[in-house]
């Protein structure tokens, strides 16, 4: 039976063990064993690419579930059929995992909701609004709302300072971003041109 | 990236400047490492000793911001030593170009300028100014073509009669681009330019000795960079070095050649593509001035004439219509649909038009926030706090609006702006209750939580699938921005303004139907309802729709319109069908219509009469190959049949790379200047600072006792501004805390009485603000000896900020708020500061 290269990758972790039950005569098929009842066996993949640098990494996101609305993170790794990176990761890339766990606990929620204060180095899970001269986050629990909201804001900026002439606004100006899909850069330009905006900007800029 | 990752592979010699890669691109270095295996040499140019170097075959110490001089220097070498490929030069290449009689470069004039320079500011050897660019243009025939130099009828000039004065014997009075060329670059020799970058002469003709070597017919060098060329005050001309000496070296269109910028944000080369930049539009159109009063006038302008009878000229007209006209129209009936008729010029009346000034770049636009013109600003994905130049000041133009919108994975220190000042000390609640900006904080989805495309640095567009739904009420951009546009349009309905006409989606569209809208369709005609298989097909009569002509082919089977067809999904590894150089064409997509390689025309040796041949320069590495009746291979590149007069860069209106351009703002060739803040008198001429560029607003660069030259640079460990890597324990762990980067001189000299050591907190101020940070205190940087005298370089990190898991000063703090003469790219990678112990 042939190892194909995943197959070897995922033995790779116990490759010194391997090779040492190997000079001891142990039968390879020992190892497959193990890797078949592996944490990762019964895990859901998903191939994604890396959102840190622009090599284009193929990644490998593991799930307890195939059902993406209860799905849990369990594991993320190079793909080694990748024609890029061939299974490598760099250090950044290998921590796509914490990524999808570092998310706030019941806990630091409630404490969330009477100080204002987002947990430290927590994933943002609600939408959260400062008003005018405030000295807190307070949270907006619907999109339709705060979307309204910022729609009437967008209206009223550039509708006090729309120059006719030239189909513009100096008012309004976007920054944003480098990481977004293109679909999302696509839309987001047709918005924003549509809008009169010409001060549009992303990090390819700076 | 002319090129892509895999196809480093394939080089002869790989040149790394303006880049860490083994550090910031870590697993490029799994093609430099293989083509090394395979007895390619690597050189590592950086002004400190990086990562990179360490596994370098030779590292060159280059001071920050002399790039245009150590490559100058190269290039003189090339000239000297005629290791250009001449076959290659003289076909594809405007070298035996003749130019007008009135050019002029600092050769000719001493001062450091070009012909055609008005002052208009700064005094000295600081002058500002603007070039009329008209003496740099070629001399045209009476049809406007180009004219290329011959000796006697019918017999061209060689390179090395060019580079001697010897002229076309029509035209006595009209040098050569290469007799200008030539001259303008004997004044990089060894001597001043190792002067002026600091570099050792030795290692300095070792680095010419080893690269110039590929200019060799069937040899490949590569050249990596990334921001530590582009942010410079001249970064524009540091990478129109490298492309000037990969044009005289033959290394433009070959496997294992190119010119590779390293893109440090995973879709910045996408985001770019779809143009969220101020000056263009998606495909890189133009975005519209005050004069383009319409359509017909905006196609006039950016239709360029062609410069030679047999030129593609592919922006310009092609099958009696103007390629310009065909990607605006198309582009247009995507942003208006069924509005956009013929009629109303396709709706081009509502786009916004640029002003006069156009100060609507990064700089400009938190100068404008200062000065309370912007008023309003979406920031998604994005943290100027840290990110952006003399980041203190900006974090202060925040509190000047009257909204934020914020949208990102984590609570950016742009987005809690308001919580602390701009020196990032907290503020009291009483301080905080002055600012009266409204501000709005989206949750946004992760990369895995949501279904996408990005592209690559090798122009690879590749899918992301989604794992799983993103945590509590965060959602991903495609959906926030699909629903704010429907809240804004019901806002405008019935109106008439533009909003109202702006066709979008009736309900939250799939990436896969948004990218289908990219692609483009036939809207009318027998065709109507089928995606476009190609840019080709495009036109400008509303038939066709296209979000952005260089994705048109990104789908297959365009009768049937599906997801699965869309080829940003394939994942078959088979290199076929060519299987020796690495191109895998079936696994994703690359742009435009799957070419792996641009300008590939460039790989076929011409035949003597520089018309194209029929023949790889390296039949060991083949781009394409000619099967007697077609070209085989890469996706040609629209390479004309063997024996054709086109030129293979099909971009230009003349059909050759520009060893001599007249599109840049700054001068034809790349001229030496110091950086906008240096401690340093420029040694190559009396202009010390880049005279084009735009001086920054009420500022002046630090004075004499800011005499320490300072970059910036990344780690491995963390990225951009830091939210993505400083609120995650492991990255945090390794590299929990800022470190400024000082030589073991510069550690005695600040010491008192014993040299002050690595972990020993430091203070690096310059003239707009000051970071602390740990002394790391490393024999990687050595003391620069320039003109003779002594000068520390240090460098530090600028990932940090305060907010976030793992905080502490940004060295953007310290950055200028200076852009590049071209792209208003700030010079983050050179400025002046001083050093303290804390």
């Amino acid at each position: 039976m042939d190892i194909t290269r995943r197959d070897f990758l995922k033995l790779s972790g116990i490759a010194g063990a391997g090779l040492m039950l190997g000079t001891l005569g142990c039968d390879l098929e020992l190892l497959k064993e193990h890797v078949a009842v592996s944490r990762i066996t019964w895990a859901a993949e998903h191939t994604t690419i890396c959102p840190y640098c622009a090599v284009g990494c193929g990644v490998i996101v593991h799930t307890d579930t195939s059902d993406p609305a209860t799905a849990d993170v369990v594991e993320v790794e190079g793909n080694p059929d990748h024609v890029i990176n061939e299974g490598a990761l760099c250090s950044k890339g290998s921590t796509l995992y914490q990524i999808a766990n570092r998310l706030p606990t019941n806990a630091e929620l409630a404490d969330f909701s009477s100080t204002g204060k987002w947990p430290t180095g927590k994933r943002l899970t609600k939408i959260l609004y400062r008003e005018p001269y405030g000295t807190k986050w307070t949270e907006i629990t619907n999109w339709d709302t705060v979307l309204s909201m910022i729609a009437d804001r967008v209206q009223r900026t550039r509708d006090a300072n729309f120059d006719d002439t030239y189909m513009r606004t100096m008012a309004i100006a976007a920054f944003g971003g480098a990481a977004h899909d293109n679909e999302e850069c696509s839309l987001m330009r047709k918005l924003y041109t549509a809008l009169g905006m010409v001060q549009i900007e992303h990090q390819a800029r700076i | 990236m002319t090129n892509h990752w895999i196809d480093i592979g394939n080089s002869d010699c790989i040149m790394i400047i303006g880049s860490n890669a083994a550090e910031n691109h870590p697993i490029s270095f799994k093609w430099v490492t293989k083509a090394m295996k395979n007895g390619a040499k690597l050189i590592s140019v950086d002004p400190r000793f990086t990562r990179t170097s360490s596994k370098a075959d030779i590292y060159a110490k280059m001071r920050s911001g002399t790039d245009i001089a150590i490559i100058g220097g190269m290039v003189n070498y090339v000239v000297q030593n005629r290791l250009y490929n001449e076959d290659y030069v003289k076909a594809y290449t405007n070298a035996l170009f003749l130019l007008k009689d009135n050019f002029e470069t600092p050769y000719d004039r001493g001062d450091g300028l070009f012909s055609g320079f008005t002052q208009t500011g700064g005094s000295g050897s600081r002058k500002i100014g603007m070039y009329d660019n008209d003496s740099w243009k070629y001399l045209l025939d009476n049809d406007g073509y180009y004219i290329e130099a011959e000796r006697s009828p019918g017999v061209r000039l060689t390179l090395v009669e060019a580079a001697a004065g010897i002229r076309d014997y029509r035209y006595p009075d009209n040098p050569t681009v290469f007799e200008k060329f030539a001259a303008h670059y004997s004044r990089y020799d060894a001597n001043t330019v190792c002067s002026i970058t600091g570099t050792n002469p030795d290692v300095f003709r070792e680095i010419c000795e080893t690269y110039c070597a590929t200019g060799e017919p069937g040899k490949a060098g590569t050249i990596m960079y990334a921001m530590g060329s582009t942010q410079h005050t001249y970064g524009t001309q540091n990478v129109r070095s490298y492309a000037i000496l990969q044009l005289l070296l033959g290394n433009m269109g070959v496997a294992g050649g190119g010119i590779n910028a390293l893109r440090g944000e995973s879709n910045v080369q996408g985001s770019t593509d779809h143009c969220l930049l101020f000056h263009i539009l998606p495909g890189y159109l133009k975005v519209p001035k005050e004069a383009d009063v319409d359509l017909a006038t905006y196609v006039a302008n950016y239709t360029p004439a062609k410069f030679g009878p047999d030129e593609l000229n592919w922006w310009g007209v092609w099958n009696g219509v103007s390629n310009t006209e065909r990607y605006i129209v198309s582009l247009l009936k995507d942003y208006f649909g069924s509005a956009a008729t013929a009629a109303n010029d396709f709706g081009y009346g509502w786009l916004p038009k640029l002003p006069s000034d156009q100060k609507c770049d990064h700089i400009g636009i938190f100068d404008n926030m200062n000065n309370g013109i912007v008023k309003g600003v979406f920031c998604m994905g994005q943290n100027p706090a840290v990110g952006g130049p003399n980041s203190s000041f900006e974090r202060g133009a925040l509190r000047k609006l009257d909204w934020l919108v914020a949208a990102d994975l984590w609570e950016t220190e742009t987005a809690a702006f308001w919580q602390f000042d701009e020196n990032g000390n907290p503020l009291t609640e009483r301080e905080m209750a002055q600012i009266p900006t409204e501000v709005f904080l989206l949750p946004a989805a992760a990369s895995f939580e949501k279904e996408g495309s990005i592209t690559n640095s090798g122009r690879w567009i590749q899918w992301r699938y989604k794992a799983k739904e993103p945590p509590g009420n965060a959602r991903h951009d495609l959906g926030i921005v699909w629903e704010l546009g429907d809240k804004i349009k019901s806002l405008y309905a019935g109106t008439g303004d533009v909003p109202d006409k702006l066709n979008w989606y009736a309900t939250e569209p799939t990436a896969d139907q948004v990218a289908m809208d990219v692609n483009g369709w036939y809207v009318s005609g027998p065709k109507a309802g089928q995606l476009v298989e190609k840019f080709t097909t495009l036109a400008a009569d509303g038939s066709t729709s296209s979000a952005n002509w260089l994705y048109c082919g990104s789908f297959r089977d365009t009768a049937y319109p599906d997801s699965a067809n869309n080829r940003a999904k394939d994942t078959d590894p088979t290199d076929e069908p060519n299987t020796m150089i690495g191109l895998y064409p079936n696994f994703s997509w690359a742009w435009p219509l799957n070419r792996r390689i641009i300008y590939n025309g460039a790989s076929i040796r011409p035949f003597a009469d520089g018309t194209v041949g029929n023949t790889p320069w390296d039949p060991t590495h083949p781009v394409l190959l000619w099967n007697g009746s077609s070209w085989i291979g890469d996706v040609n590149d629209a390479v004309a049949a063997p024996g054709s007069k086109r030129g293979v860069f099909i971009m230009k209106p003349e059909g050759h790379g520009r060893l001599h351009g007249f599109g840049r703002k700054d001068g034809p060739y790349p001229e030496h200047y110091e950086p906008w803040e240096c401690p340093i008198v420029n040694q190559m001429s009396p202009q010390q600072i880049n005279p084009a560029i735009i001086l920054p607003e009420n500022r002046t660069p630090g004075g004499a006792e800011f005499d320490i030259i300072a970059t910036t640079y990344r780690v491995s460990e963390h990225w951009q501004a830091g939210q993505m890597t400083r609120n995650l324990p492991w990255l945090g762990e390794l590299v929990p805390a800022v470190l400024v980067e000082i030589s073991e001189d510069l550690a005695t000299e600040l010491g008192n009485r014993t040299p002050i050591q690595s972990g020993q907190k430091v203070k690096v101020i310059s003239a707009r603000g000051s970071c602390i940070g740990y002394a790391h205190v490393t024999n990687r940087f050595t003391t620069y000896t320039i003109g003779g005298q002594p000068y520390h370089h240090i460098g530090l990190w600028w990932h940090w900020g305060y907010k976030g898991l793992f905080t502490g000063d940004s060295g953007n703090m310290l950055t200028p708020s200076v852009g590049d003469a071209n792209t208003r790219i700030p010079e983050y990678k050179a400025f002046a500061v001083r050093v303290e112990t804390v």
